[in-house]
């Protein structure tokens, strides 16, 4: 995953609001917008904004049926974040090593 | 999702005084750190640094405490406001110098968030009943 897109996860994750609904979706399978709205302090057309900007961070697909749209997560891209936190110390192991080399190299 | 920092070290084969220039001196830096590294070795001084695939991160010197603490802060994502603070320390080690490097900051995460943490987890139960991912929660 790349940093872009790492990046568009989390900022699409900053809003508590956002995080709410990741989490209302999580236990569901998939929901209205109107359904999420019951749940949630705002009005279903703030639901949909909201649903809008995690769509566009891959967090959340929506699929027709009639005339309802229902919303489902898909997570991937919070594993893929969760994964590149988990790699930032990877990141130091293979710069540490880096390092060691260049000071036998440099002896 | 409770540990938030990151701490790895290894030993140099240097004495305190070059293991210092390594940590600290740009060109050093670029040996290892980065491709592409400014840093102003002065508390709050600037620090970037540029990897050949593009991607930059800009920083603020912390803290300079020759030849034993370097510490500064940088955005490791470039598109949000997290900052992460990392901490360099050199301490004489029997067969040279042992270097610390630990990364804290990460609670600020939203991903790292109980919230979102309890969605990647209700996904993974659902993708290993589907036997379709691999390990998902690793804990930081």
């Amino acid at each position: 995953m790349t940093a872009d897109a790492v990046g568009a996860t989390f900022a699409a994750l900053a809003d508590p609001t956002r995080r709410h609904v990741i989490d209302l979706l999580a236990d569901r399978e998939a929901v209205t917008a109107s359904e999420l709205a019951r749940d949630l302090p705002i009005t279903r057309q703030a639901v949909a904004k909201h649903l809008a900007t995690l769509a566009d961070a891959g967090l959340v697909t929506s699929q027709r049926s009639g005339r309802e749209t229902r919303y489902r997560l898909t997570p991937a891209p919070l594993t893929d974040a969760r994964r590149w936190i988990d790699n930032v110390g990877a990141e130091w192991e293979s710069r540490l090593a880096r390092l060691a080399k260049h000071a036998k190299r440099s002896l | 999702m409770s540990d938030d920092s990151v701490t790895r070290e290894t030993v140099l084969d240097l004495d305190p005084e070059e293991a210092w220039h390594a940590v600290t001196d740009a060109e050093q830096l670029e040996q290892w750190l980065a491709d592409e590294v400014e840093i102003d070795l002065v508390e709050g001084g600037d620090l970037r640094v540029r990897f050949d695939d593009g991607r930059e991160r800009h920083g603020t010197v912390e803290e300079v405490a020759a030849p034993e603490r370097v510490v500064f802060r940088w955005h490791p994502v470039p598109e949000i406001e997290l900052e992460t603070v990392v901490s360099i320390e050199l301490e004489p080690a029997e067969d040279g110098t042992r270097v610390t490097v630990v990364e804290t900051g990460f609670e600020t995460l939203p991903v790292a968030s109980t919230q979102a943490c309890a969605a990647v987890n209700a996904w993974a139960w659902e993708a290993r009943l589907e036997a379709a991912a691999g390990p998902v929660m690793i804990a930081a």
